[in-house]
Order: C-alpha cells, then sequence, then structure tokens
C-alpha cells in the first residue's frame, strides 16, 4: 500500500519554496505532474515521510 | 545515493567524528551489580565494528545509593570503582576507531520501579511530590460512565521532593561521573535530561511545582540543568565535548514539556550553558514510552521535524534518533539539513553491519529494524532482536562458518524461520532446497504484511528473499511437502518449518459466517459490514483495528481482561492501542467469552454472567495458533537427521523462529 496523492487536496506546495513531499522522498519515488504530486508505486517504500511533511496533508497510505 | 554529506566529518566542541551516523545511547541490561558483563563488552564489540562514528553507552546511573537504582542489570558510574569496568567499554570502541561516549544520568522517579517496592520507607526523588512513579504497568480495560478506560491497576509508588541540599548532591553526582568517565577514557558524555531523568522531571511543568527558585517560571525550571553544566563544564574543562540528551516533546500535550518549549526555553539555554551538541529524543518512560521508543505503527524518522525545528534555533549540531533504519532516509535527512548526525539504536540491533553497507553503497543489503519493539521485552533490555538472532549472542551462537561437509539440505517452509535456516545453509556452503507450499514466500509474516498497521514486516520478509536469491538457495513455490517427495529429492538433512494454522478452538467455529485473518487478509475474503473480531492472538487488537479502518462496524471480544502484551513489552503501549480503537470506533468486549457462533452472529458472556447475542455478518478469528506438525510426525524414523523450528515446534513468535533458523543453520 504505497503512498497515494490526493489530488483534490494537493496544491503543489504553491508559492512555498520547494515540493517538500519531492524534496524529502528517499527514494526519488514522487515528481510534480500537472502542478500536482504523484507517487511512482514501485518505488515508493512506504515510509511515511511525506504524509509527515506534507503541508496540506494531502498523502495517505493506500 | 546520495550518501556524500552523511559521510563528511563533523565537529562536537573540540572533537571530530569521522561521519555523522553514530550509535545512539540504549540502556542494556547486561550489567552485574552496575559493572559491565562479558557480554556486554561483546556486544558493545559490535556496534564498534558497525561502522558508526562513535558508540554511546547508555544510561549509566550517578547515585550509588538506592535512589539511583533503576535498571536492575544496568550500568553504573556512581563510584570510582566503577571506573575498572568504564575503562574497558571505552577500550573495545577506541579499538575499532569509534568514539567513545558515555551516557550518565540520575533517574529521579523511577528508581520507584523496583527497589522502592520493596523499601517503602525511602522514597525516590522527583523535582516535586506530585506525579508518583506508574512501576512496572499492568493495564486492565474497564467502563466508566459509557466510555472504555485503560487503566493501570498497579498502585502508583510514591516519591518526595528533593531538598535544596540534595540539588546540591544532585550537581555534584552528575560531575563527579562526567569526571570518572574521562578518567575512564572516554572521548565525550552525553549528560541525559529526557525519558527516565530527575533533570528532565525538574524541566518538565508536569512533574514540578516547586515554589522556590527550581520551580515555577521557565528560567526557574531551567535552573537544575543549567547549573549541571555550568558546574561540569568548570570541573572538565573546555575541550571535553559534553553533549545533552533532551525530550523535545515529553508526548504529554499542554501538561509538559512541548516542541514550542524546547525550541524557546530549553535548546537556548542550555546552549547558552555551554553544551556542545544536542540528542533529541523524545517521552517519558512511565507516561508515554512509545514516544522514546516509536513503533513500527509510527513512521520511519519520526523525530526529524524535531530535528529541523531544532537547528533553527542553535548553531551547535543536533542528533537525533528514531526510527532511523532506512540507510537512503538517513542520507536525505542529512542532506537536506534536516539533522546534523543521525543516531541509530534499534536499527544496529537488526543489522550490526548497517553504517558499513551504507558506506559501501549497498543499502539494499541493509536488514532494516521493523521497530517491532521486541528488544524491550520483559526478559529485560538485554536486546536480543526479533530479526537478527545474533544480537546479545555474540558469546553463544556458533558463527556461520564454512560447512566443513557439504550436505545436501531440505527446508520445509519458507516463513521466517525456515528461510532464516536457508540463508544460514546456504552461506555455509551446504546445497540447499526450500519448498513452500504458498505461491508466495513469509509464512505467517505474511499475514502481519498484508495489514496496515504491522506493513513493516514486509521489509524483512523482502530482505529475507533477496539473500537467499543472492546466495543461491534453490526454491520451489507451491510444493508442498510430503513423505513421497523428501523419499524422491533424498536430502541428507531435512529441516522442517512448517509453521502453526489458525486456531479452531471455538464453539460453532464451522458456521459458513467464520473467517480467518488469512481469508481477509491474504485472500481478500469479501465480508459484510457487521463484523466481531474473536481475539486471543496478541496481534488481535490490530485486526480489529484494520477491519474498522476499512470501513467495518467492528465489535472485539476477547476473554481476558486486557490486551496481550506477551514479548512485545512497553511499545505495545495499552494507551496507543486502546487509543486507536476508540478512534476507529471499534466496540471493545473485554473480560468476555463467546459461547457460540451461531449462523447470524455470537452468542457472549461476560465475566459477570452477563449474556448477549452480537449479530455479525461475519466472524473473525484472531484467536491465536497451533502448531503444524503434520509433516513431521510423518518423517519421525524415515528421515535421520530430522529438525525441527518456528511455529511448528509450538507457536510463538517471530523471534523464536528466526533464532530456530539461525541456530539449527549453524549447527548443520
Amino acid at each position: 500500500m504505497p503512498a497515494v496523492v490526493n489530488k483534490d487536496i494537493c496544491n503543489g506546495c504553491a508559492g512555498l519554496e520547494r515540493q517538500e513531499c519531492i524534496y524529502n522522498c528517499p527514494y526519488d519515488a514522487i515528481v510534480l505532474v500537472d502542478g500536482k504530486a504523484v507517487v511512482d508505486k514501485d518505488k515508493c517504500d512506504e515510509c511515511r515521510i511525506c504524509i509527515e511533511v506534507c503541508p496540506v496533508k494531502a498523502i495517505v497510505l493506500e | 545515493m546520495g550518501m556524500e554529506k552523511v559521510f563528511t566529518p563533523i565537529d562536537i566542541g573540540a572533537m571530530t567524528l569521522k561521519h555523522r551516523v553514530v550509535m545512539a545511547p540504549t540502556i542494556h541490561e547486561m550489567c552485574y551489580r552496575g559493572h559491565p558483563t562479558e557480554a556486554y563488552l561483546a556486544i558493545t564489540d559490535t556496534y564498534a565494528r558497525s561502522g558508526v562514528s562513535m558508540v554511546c553507552v547508555g544510561g549509566a546511573t550517578i547515585d550509588p545509593g538506592p535512589t539511583g537504582d533503576v535498571f536492575p542489570n544496568a550500568l553504573s558510574i556512581a563510584h570510582d570503582e566503577c571506573i575498572f569496568g568504564l575503562q574497558r567499554l571505552a577500550e573495545v570502541i577506541k579499538a575499532q576507531e569509534a568514539k567513545a561516549c558515555q551516557q550518565l544520568y540520575h533517574p529521579g522517579r523511577a528508581a520507584a520501579r523496583y527497589w522502592a517496592q520493596s523499601n517503602p520507607e525511602m522514597l525516590p526523588w522527583g523535582a516535586s511530590a506530585n506525579v508518583p512513579f506508574m512501576a512496572a504497568p499492568k493495564w486492565e480495560i474497564t467502563k466508566k460512565n459509557g466510555k472504555w478506560h485503560a487503566v493501570n491497576v498497579m498502585p502508583p509508588a510514591p516519591v518526595r521532593e528533593i531538598s535544596a541540599e540534595e540539588i546540591e548532591q544532585l550537581v555534584r553526582m552528575h560531575v563527579l561521573a562526567v569526571l570518572r568517565a574521562k578518567k575512564a577514557g572516554f572521548d565525550a558524555v552525553n549528560i541525559h535530561f529526557a525519558n527516565v531523568t530527575l533533570v528532565m522531571d525538574f524541566i518538565s511543568p508536569y512533574t514540578n511545582v516547586r515554589t522556590d527558585s527550581y520551580g515555577g517560571s521557565w528560567e526557574n525550571r531551567m535552573r537544575l540543568p543549567c547549573e549541571i553544566i555550568q558546574a561540569t563544564r568548570a570541573a572538565v574543562g573546555k575541550e571535553y565535548p559534553l553533549i545533552v540528551r533532551i525530550a523535545a516533546d515529553q508526548g504529554l500535550g499542554e501538561a509538559g514539556i512541548q516542541l514550542q518549549d524546547t525550541l524557546r526555553h530549553v535548546v537556548p539555554r542550555l546552549d547558552e550553558a555551554g553544551v556542545d551538541a544536542i540528542d533529541l529524543s523524545a517521552g517519558v518512560l512511565d507516561h508515554t514510552p512509545h514516544k522514546i521508543i516509536p513503533p513500527m505503527y509510527d513512521a520511519r524518522g519520526c523525530y526529524l521535524n524535531h530535528s529541523e525545528a531544532v537547528k533553527k534555533v542553535t548553531k551547535l549540531p543536533v542528533i537525533v534518533a528514531g526510527r532511523l533504519c532506512d540507510p537512503r532516509m538517513i542520507a536525505k535527512a542529512v542532506e537536506n539539513g534536516r539533522c546534523d548526525v543521525a543516531a541509530l539504536s534499534r536499527p544496529l540491533m537488526a543489522d550490526p553491519l548497517m553504517p558499513k553497507k551504507m558506506i559501501a553503497g549497498k543499502p539494499d543489503d541493509v536488514r532494516m529494524c521493523v521497530a517491532c519493539g521486541y528488544c524491550m521485552t520483559e526478559a529485560g533490555w538485554t536486546k536480543y532482536c526479533a530479526i537478527n538472532a545474533e544480537s546479545a549472542r555474540e558469546r553463544s551462537l556458533p558463527k556461520i562458518e564454512p560447512a566443513g561437509n557439504p550436505r545436501k539440505v531440505l527446508v520445509v517452509g519458507g516463513g521466517p524461520g525456515g528461510m532464516e535456516a536457508a540463508r544460514v545453509l546456504r552461506e555455509r556452503g551446504h546445497d540447499v532446497t526450500l519448498c513452500e507450499k504458498e505461491a508466495q514466500l513469509g509464512g505467517t509474516l505474511r499475514i502481519a504484511a498484508a495489514a496496515p498497521l504491522t506493513r513493516e514486516w514486509r521489509t524483512f520478509t523482502r530482505w529475507h528473499m533477496q539473500q537467499i536469491e543472492r546466495l543461491g538457495v534453490k526454491v520451489r513455490l507451491g510444493t508442498e511437502v510430503t513423505k513421497e517427495l523428501v523419499t524422491e529429492l533424498a536430502p541428507d538433512v531435512v529441516v522442517v518449518a512448517t509453521g502453526s494454522v489458525p486456531s479452531r478452538d471455538v464453539p460453532g467455529i464451522d458456521q459458513p459466517i467464520v473467517v480467518t485473518e488469512e481469508d481477509v487478509l491474504l485472500k481478500g475474503a469479501a465480508i459484510g459490514k457487521k463484523v466481531v473480531v474473536i481475539g486471543g492472538a496478541f496481534w488481535d487488537v490490530e485486526t480489529a483495528i484494520n477491519l474498522a479502518d476499512q470501513g467495518k462496524d467492528v465489535t472485539f471480544v476477547r476473554e481476558a481482561a486486557s490486551v496481550s502484551m506477551d514479548r512485545l513489552g512497553p511499545i505495545r503501549a495499552l494507551p496507543i492501542l486502546f487509543g486507536m480503537l476508540q478512534a476507529k470506533h471499534v466496540k471493545p468486549l473485554f473480560s468476555t467469552k463467546v459461547v457460540t457462533i451461531e449462523k447470524n452472529g455470537v452468542r457472549i458472556v461476560d465475566n459477570a454472567g452477563n449474556a448477549a447475542f452480537l449479530e455479525a455478518d461475519a466472524v473473525v478469528l484472531s484467536t491465536g495458533r497451533v502448531a503444524n506438525r503434520k509433516l513431521l510426525e510423518e518423517l519421525r524414523g524415515v528421515v535421520a537427521d530430522l529438525h525441527e523450528i518456528g511455529d511448528c515446534v509450538k507457536p510463538r513468535c517471530v523471534a523464536d523462529a528466526v533464532y530456530g533458523g539461525r541456530l539449527v543453520g549453524a549447527r548443520i
């Protein structure tokens, strides 16, 4: 059950210095697509750091 | 993999660490009357050889009297006779070119844990007398005002407020202890002001309601730690590195120290008092042990947010621990400046070569700590590890050495025990075939790995699979071993690790609404909305929580008055599990027995004799397991060299299976 980004909540960290999930992911499993974070399921190791650092709580394990 | 910064040097005062991965201070109950045993020296040697840049020997008590006694077999630095043993420890560490650090502390209220129970006339020291110590908690669950509560039924152990003269004595104890550590050859000290210490009780508003100059305002509550640091600095000189460990957040909400207090009031004052580094922990031993030793329910690196925040208020190096089991996460955290130094405790027990594997660029080879808490069991804080049988057994387990006479070995069952046996046997040069009746390896651990709360177990199965493949164990999946197959394969040796099956010792078990955890978690059995979970196994609460998470309306029935704490020690803290039960709206029925399962529900009776009927669409069994000994009985007398390990001997925990596999693997 890898991390999944809720696209309705994710705002791509608009106005912030960087996307916290992308910056902190140890596996480089997250990329920005059309202004929203997207997790590569095969790279995700379910460490949950993205869930911890997301400023808008847009990420869950699913 | 971007490991550059984590392997650059860093200065802690006048001491230079060659890189930023260190051993976190960890109490080991491996001493005799305060002096290290040979076994403790051996495990310390293991840590020193791990490749860490500094090994911090965990909590030595600074108080020679009964008020300093908390863990009966832990280390002491309370008198000069301790120096001899401490020298041996420092020597073992420095021989591997790691820096040696000694942690020291006064246990305060926690001395109530053992000693004061039998000596009620002398009370342990507290900052104030308002908070007794919850000695050896025993949890029960009761219903009060229509709500369920987890209650510690052990009487709390009272403490007394220490006097101004005793505070002076306490400062002196710290100073003398630091001087002893220095004399014993330690390169640095870690002065413990967190978790289980009298000084933390002075800092925290929860335990300090004094009205003198040591209580009240933050300035007053920080007076004692600052006096200790200043007095120590004056005695030990400018050069000697003083690291201070604090609880960044006690996990008590507004009642205790919170992160914002640490940032505003604690760290700046310690910085000014002259410490050389800040080491972050969290939690209080008797109230929030799961904050000190975060369980697998928490995220990896769960305290990096603390270190990141602390780094913004100080220029001192910030050290942090807390589920840093993952090499890539450590590298990233240091690279991103979320901490300066990563401190490992449990991850080093799980894989004592983790830092070396990181340096060698082999992060996938690391056997990651799953944070199961087995190292904190009631057997004592000896630091046995569930997934690394060698931890704390340096002197007893036979080493993995080439087999003089390679043999053909059949291992039956691909659970943690069977895989461990196969791994070790193959490593030693035997010709190993591993048969598993399911289409996947993992055994009973697959159930845990499929459940959201206990997902981390999957990393252990993954590691075993990688190792087995690397070593060239012949794996046959979907192969149920029979007597005929054994005759056909004609192995020299058979290791039976056939595991266990769910216990079916419940009246009405054959009703169609009954399903097992395997059915639900592994086979995706569709079940209705109203679910009754019949508990008994030690992960039963997690099963109930997982089902509630899937949107089920769950009632949890357990015959005992509490959840099982079997071999999972303090971090399976009932308050968190119980809190989760409540948060997910599971209805718990403790002290309640299943009379029989019927076609549309469960007939129950509580310990007061009140009978009831619970309607249910499904009944999920989490009642525990029974040994699967079928093949074993068949092979007796047929195979001359026959071994049995794991749950098929007797259903127990993963640690027993791994130990069995490791031992048999080295013996054949």
